[in-house]
């Protein structure tokens, strides 16, 4: 037995060993030729406080929070799978980088567009090619747009973006018809002038997939089980890496440098960046912390100081572009009086809100659902702040007289960038509303389990709840949150689903932003937005809250990284010390 | 003895139905569907409506219940509603990752706690015994999330010995996992290289640990009772009268007379850890079952929670039944009718 016993502790002994002996070439150990202090970048390239010389090759760990859900690129909605299809497709218009509003070429160098809006005519790159050796060129691309025209049925349960920007499928769709002028050029012409169009156009899943791929998996037929085996097995486009065909679901997501990229002078300078799913934000902290991972997203607000006073780590935040608010649903009293929505607005202490729940410069005070960021924001045309004076007052003019009582909808079991503790944030709210004569009663239901679904019907009056934006315009936003009016909004059924959240119960708004969508002119357009939000601003249709962005935690070795509002982020920048 | 095994088999197919019914109508019975969850802030009401539709959900429940399991009775399980991957490819993917870690962490409980609780016996009140009596009360009490995040913060947040995350170094080493994906397996006798199997070796450590504590100090104090009561044992006392060494005593005649309580307790803990160890893995971002199901259960994704438990209620019921199997080689007076 004793003998037993010492070959046990020798064993044990050999691994701890091992153990020990390993951390000499650990990422922390290494890093330890890194800048000694903590550091943080907002908005701004991360490269700017590295080295100046980009290397190439090196592997990078990304802990992000989930695994990918779709790489079919026009099906995917979630952040995780649009961040890995930003690396491995390409669309044919992108934004710069860091940018959530400047178009640059992609797949098409450059674009006309015709007077009335409705034609939209490509010039595309050449001599690109699909990682799978096949050609991009307008055929390519007519296929492409042929089947968002024509999602087959099967997997329009899975789709979000394309119904949302192309508004319906086959004779529904605004594509009226696409058509291949020659291999360098296609034309696409709309069924009614879309002002967003090109933009809408940068998001990921409108990217060129090859047809060949798509076809040789039968993802074009139209089944979930073939769209699948498409993204699972050969995922094919042409960006700067590619698929590794390494997919562990749970435990990692591997691509690698596309050796044959186009763009030569944008080539990657990582050989390898491996997606690691880790669902909860405080095990993605520990992991960055312990080097187990290079970067991790949606750092906390209550982690950033964590982060930035680390000295192997540098904190990256990005611009604002999600926005939390309070929405007051005027199909349901007392919110159909403007006196009540007027009497929450005033009664809210945004900066108190902040200064509790968003520490560290996480979040700013909204005054607007559109961001300064944005040409229609207008400060002349935002929401009254915080003042309990004319919060009584207001509800002393209403309909509804103190103690007025109220239903407050909160969400359970969520954080979001721009909502970091719900039930927190819905006490704070509660008090400063109790405070000037309402009298709540909390209401709360799981995110999961149909929080968003029943505030998007219209179930609730008060609601907390929030946005983050796709790219920087109204129409993705108010666009949304007010596009049915009250009129239509008492004829909800299964076969006539409308967007009632908001039922604003002012047709000039509904008809305002439909003239605002369809103006192609920019200044035109950009003035439409800012009547619409005006009046929007004085219905007090809203409470807007706070204006948040995320912050990415990495390695000081990682250089490179250029944020993005809209989390379009391409990687191929991106080295490794 | 296979007429027993048989039976217990063929038990399986009413437990399962049973399972599958109780399981469908629970899921429905909670709020919200998976819909709310891939939808998120998109879920307006024409979204959450054509989803619903893709997924089947729009149909009755009843017909929702018939198609799912005309797809079992045929070997498909179904897809995840969130990640679309196929719920056989995900099990299979994950569940050699579950065996992997529970077979750490027994390996640690047997190893550790079978000597622990023979020693404590045989030194019965002594400070020893009170020191591993005391030592296994803090393993059964100290919650598995607590020494979780004790052991990342320590060992690697703090002193960088140990890896917090995954199965293996994703930038070091990269496994081909068409094979097996036992990992230990893979590097120590397919590609042969002993950096990667440390390097595996360091990642299951602190997952190991905090799994296996709990079994641990559980077979420990099991292991002592069961050796007291058959130390008092008239055979024991007469094995001594004859002569016979103390380790042949302890051989022949107690530790195979303890291990039939202790089997048992090993036998259950093995079950429950396969069936998903759900905070240890939650906690060390380990890619297995419990990982899996609880991501599931918050997405309210409905094909894995149900698959996931009729697979892992079937792995279940056939663990016991090992362990049943393993009395009659313990115990050769039992019979199986």
């Amino acid at each position: 037995m004793k003998h037993r016993l010492r070959a046990l502790l020798a064993v044990a002994a050999l691994v701890f060993a091992a153990c020990g002996g390993s951390t000499a070439t650990s990422p922390i150990a290494t890093s330890a030729t890194a800048p000694t202090t903590g550091g943080t970048a907002s908005g701004t390239p991360a490269a700017a406080s590295g080295t100046p010389v980009a290397t190439n090759g090196g592997t990078w760990v990304f802990g992000s929070a989930t695994d990918p859900t779709t790489l079919d690129a026009i099906l995917m909605q979630d952040g995780e799978s649009i961040r890995i299809a930003q690396q491995i497709y390409e669309t044919l218009v992108k934004l710069a980088p860091g940018s959530a509003s400047t178009l640059v070429p992609g797949l098409a160098k450059s674009w006309d567009a015709s007077a009335d809006g409705l034609t939209y005519t490509f010039h595309l790159q050449t001599g690109v090619k699909f990682t799978d050796g096949t050609d991009f060129n307008a055929d390519a691309a007519v296929y492409n747009v042929n089947r968002w025209k024509n999602l087959p049925e099967a997997l329009q349960g899975d789709d979000y973006y394309d119904i949302t920007v192309f508004a319906g499928y086959g004779d529904s769709s605004l594509i009226k018809s696409v058509t291949k002028v020659d291999d360098a050029t296609f034309q696409m012409v709309l069924t009614t002038p879309k002002a967003d169009f090109l933009t809408a156009m940068t998001l990921a899943p409108f990217s060129m997939q090859s047809p060949t791929a798509l076809k040789a998996h039968n993802a074009d037929k139209g089944s979930k089980d073939t769209s699948n085996d498409y993204w699972q097995k050969a995922p094919t486009g042409t960006g700067p890496f590619m698929f590794a065909g390494d997919f562990v679901s749970g435990d990692h997501y591997t691509i690698v440098k596309n050796p044959n990229y186009w763009d030569t002078a944008n080539a990657a300078h990582l050989d390898k960046v491996i997606f690691k799913p880790i669902a909860d934000s405080a095990q993605r902290l520990t992991a960055l912390k312990s080097g187990t991972v290079d970067t991790i997203d949606f750092v906390d607000a209550n982690q950033l100081k964590d982060v930035s006073s680390d000295s192997n780590l540098q904190l990256v935040t990005r611009s604002p572009l999600d926005i939390g608010r309070l929405n007051m649903n005027q199909n349901i009293k007392p919110f159909d009086d403007i006196n009540v929505r007027k009497a929450i607005s005033y009664a809210i202490d945004r900066k108190a809100i902040i200064d509790t729940f968003f520490p560290n410069g996480a979040a700013q005070a909204a005054d607007s659902d559109l961001l300064p960021s944005m040409p229609a924001y207008a400060a002349n045309a935002t929401i009254a702040g915080y003042d309990q004076q004319k919060a009584k007052d207001a509800l002393a003019a209403s309909n509804c007289h103190a103690p007025c009582k109220i239903d407050f909808w909160y969400p359970d079991s969520v954080s979001r960038p721009y909502m970091v503790d719900p039930k927190g944030e819905f006490e704070a709210i509660r008090t400063m509303l109790e405070a000037v004569g309402f009298q709540i009663t909390p209401q709360h239901l799981a995110w999961k389990g149909g929080y968003t679904g029943a505030e998007a019907n219209g179930k609730y009056g008060l609601a907390f709840i929030g946005w983050i934006y796709d790219y920087a315009d109204p129409a993705d936003g108010p666009g949304i949150f007010y596009s049915t009016s009250l009129a239509k909004c008492g004829d909800v059924t299964p076969a006539k689903p409308h967007n009632c959240e908001a039922a604003e119960d002012n047709p000039a708004v509904v008809a305002g932003m439909a003239k605002a969508i369809a103006e192609p002119d920019a200044a035109k357009r950009t003035q439409d937005w800012k009547d619409v939000m005006a009046l929007i601003n004085a219905d007090v249709a809203d409470a807007p809250l706070v204006w948040a962005g995320s912050s990415l935690g990495l390695t000081k070795n990682i250089h490179g990284f250029v944020p993005s509002p809209t989390q379009t982020e391409y990687y191929n920048a991106v080295w490794k010390s | 003895m296979l007429k027993f095994i048989v039976r217990r088999l063929l038990l399986l197919i009413p437990i399962l139905l049973g399972l599958s019914l109780l399981m469908v109508v629970f899921l429905h019975m909670l709020p919200g569907d998976p819909c709310g969850a891939i939808l998120g802030e998109h879920s307006t009401p024409a979204n959450i409506a054509r989803c619903q539709h893709g997924l089947g959900l729009d149909k009755p429940l009843y017909q929702q219940y018939l198609d799912y399991m005309a797809g079992v009775i045929h070997g498909d399980f179904g897809v995840s509603a969130t990640n679309k991957v196929s719920v056989t490819t995900s099990f299979l993917t994950r569940f050699p990752a579950t065996i992997e870690l529970t077979v750490a962490a027994m390996f640690l409980a047997i190893g550790i706690g079978i000597p622990l609780g023979v020693a404590a016996a045989k030194r019965q009140y002594s400070l020893f015994d009170n020191f591993a009596t005391v030592a296994s009360l803090i393993g059964i009490s100290i919650p598995i999330f607590f020494l979780g995040l004790l052991l990342q913060y320590v060992f690697g947040v703090w002193l960088h010995w140990l890896p917090t995350a995954g199965r293996y170094d994703l930038g070091t080493f990269s496994y081909d996992h068409a094979g097996t994906n036992f990992l230990l397996w893979e590097s120590l006798v397919i590609n042969r290289n002993p950096a990667e199997f440390l390097d595996v070796v360091r990642h299951l450590i602190l997952p190991a640990v905090a799994l296996g504590t709990i079994p641990l100090a559980v077979v420990a104090r099991i292991t002592r009772s069961a050796v007291l009561e058959v130390l008092s044992e008239d055979y024991v006392r007469t094995a001594r009268a004859k002569g016979l060494t103390s380790k042949r005593i302890d051989d022949r005649h107690v530790l195979r007379n303890a291990m039939l309580p202790i089997s048992t307790v090993i036998g259950l803990q093995t079950g429950l850890l396969l069936g998903g160890a759900v905070l240890t893995e939650q906690i060390f971002s380990w890619g297995g079952v419990g990982n899996w199901l609880f991501q599931a259960a918050v997405d309210k994704d409905f094909a894995v929670i149900q698959s996931g438990a009729l697979i892992l209620a079937s792995i279940f019921v056939v663990v016991n039944l090992i362990v049943d199997v393993g009395y009659a080689y313990l115990n050769p007076r039992i019979r199986y009718q």
